[in-house]
């Protein structure tokens, strides 16, 4: 889902899971094959099993870190760092992610 | 003089008990390494399984987003009236040179191929190669009203992908 | 009696060494495939994954640079990403096609003998606004063979790629404005018989879809 800048905000650790994501996160809904908002399938056991328990088994979840910049007159940039976790062989992994935001 | 070492000394090969004796131990030993044997094998197959699905959602989820990181604008999927998400099983866009680039799911075959129809006259043609083969599902959704956003969901033999891709063109 | 029972234990062995080095062998052969099979994937993904975070993350942060308009525009630094170094240039390579100024943003990291260089392409039309628009960016990289963007052969092949994209969509966007919304409806709904079944049903939706923002004179 395409996020408005001010809605980039800080997720601290240990972040939004990936399956049962709430509405408005990254991935919830995730798909819609239908034409209306009634068919909107969030990533659930009963949507989606072999996937649900693949992202649960692991674990996967994200969290954002935001740190803003301000040049004045609502000219903004957010340095957005998005870290992606999970648990393999019992271990826990990251993935690191860096991008900045413009708000113009 | 000697009658008892004579006769021995005639005597040459293995025995049937011992050959017996010998091959019931080796099965036992056989039976175990076997079984062991069976399950590294298995275990290394299900890796090379894994590694090679990651391959194949990789090299398919770049081509696509080379392309269509540079497209000018998403022709389907498009966000419902409601502007709910929408998903479908293939990317129409308008490329970077403005025309017209299919990605789309072959069930029959588990392909995902590539087809180009011309912004203008010529006839549509449609890629040679798969772009990926052995595809169990893929969803591409649109979920912005700019129809620059698309994500892509794809799963190969239990292994899955997830990407974004935002079109940088106007 | 001894010797009797000497010789039945020799036979069950020699059986036994033969029968045990039949086994040992493959079972040697596959502790070995396990093992460097093994030891080589995860070595693979772990450099992998360090790289490809350090340059992805490189890469990132400098074409968000680039769109962002950035101040400081030309003085890019080198970075840390975590522990790892990247580093960043930029390269504007003067006036371009269709009178635009090409740049080139080469962002690169190294881990032991991986080495991965990204190189974006911004480009800004002219007359350039103050400060500058960009309009266009484009990645390329590409994994452990080094990428030689010094190289004039490859600048001169990425502009001529390039060209011939451009040439292209001027002849599409002359297409577009010249016909009439009914005329390129029509020219685009003909295509429908030859394209692929799984596309057909879809077709009247995209052509309306393409009819509806095509540009005008």
């Amino acid at each position: 889902m395409a996020m408005p800048f001010e809605d980039i905000v800080e997720v601290p650790p240990p972040g939004i899971a990936l399956y049962d994501a709430p509405a408005g996160t990254f991935f919830g809904p995730f798909i819609n094959t239908s034409g209306s908002s009634s068919g909107e399938k969030f990533i659930t056991q009963g949507n989606m099993p072999e996937f649900y328990s693949y992202l649960a088994q692991h674990d996967f979840r994200y969290s954002l870190s935001v740190s803003n910049v301000s040049f004045g007159d609502g000219d903004e940039i957010k340095s957005v760092g998005i870290l992606v976790s999970w648990i393999e062989n019992n271990k826990n992994m990251m993935y690191r992610l860096y991008v900045y935001v413009p708000s113009l | 003089m000697y009658p008892h070492y004579k006769t021995k000394s005639i005597k040459k090969g293995v025995t049937l008990v011992e050959i017996l004796v010998a091959s019931a131990i080796l099965a036992f030993i056989g039976g175990i390494v076997g079984h062991w044997f069976f399950l590294q094998r298995e275990y290394q197959g299900r890796i090379f399984a894994i590694s090679d699905s990651q391959q194949t959602i990789r090299q398919a989820s770049w081509a696509m987003m080379q392309e269509l990181r540079t497209a000018r604008s998403v022709l389907l999927p498009r966000i419902n009236s409601d502007k709910s998400i929408r998903s479908d099983s293939k990317v129409v866009f308008k490329n970077f040179a403005g025309d017209i680039i299919c990605y789309y799911y072959v069930a029959s075959t588990r392909e995902l191929r590539r087809c180009k129809v011309p912004n203008g006259p010529g006839t549509p043609s449609i890629d040679n190669e798969p772009v990926a083969s052995n595809i169990d599902q893929i969803t591409f959704t649109a979920s912005d009203d700019g129809n620059r956003l698309i994500d892509i969901f794809m799963e190969v033999n239990g292994t899955f992908g997830l990407e974004s891709v935002f079109l940088m063109n106007e | 009696m001894n010797i009797r029972k000497r010789e039945d234990r020799q036979g069950i062995a020699i059986v036994m060494v033969i029968g045990l080095v039949a086994i040992i062998v493959p079972v040697l052969y596959l502790l070995s495939q396990l093992g460097t099979s093994q030891t080589k994937l995860a070595f693979k993904y772990h450099e992998n994954l360090l790289t490809e975070t350090t340059a992805f993350s490189g890469s990132n942060a400098g074409v968000s640079r680039l769109r962002g308009n950035l101040r400081g525009y030309q003085s890019l630094s080198n970075q840390l990403i975590g522990d790892e170094a990247y580093s960043l240039t930029l390269r504007p390579t003067g006036k371009g096609f269709f009178e635009q100024d090409l740049y080139f943003m080469l962002a690169s990291s190294k881990i032991k003998n991986h080495h991965y260089a990204i190189m974006a392409e911004a480009e800004q039309f002219n007359p350039q606004p103050s400060p500058p628009v960009l309009v266009i960016t484009r990645d390329y990289w590409n994994t452990v063979e080094p990428y030689e963007i010094d190289q004039a052969a490859d600048v001169l092949s990425m502009q001529n790629d390039r060209g011939v994209d451009l040439l292209r969509l001027d002849e599409t966007r002359e297409y577009e404005k010249n016909a009439t919304p009914s005329q390129y409806s029509s020219e685009m709904s003909a295509k429908s018989g030859m394209l692929p079944s799984e596309l057909v049903p879809d077709w009247p939706e995209i052509v309306g879809n393409l009819t509806s923002e095509k540009l005008s004179m």
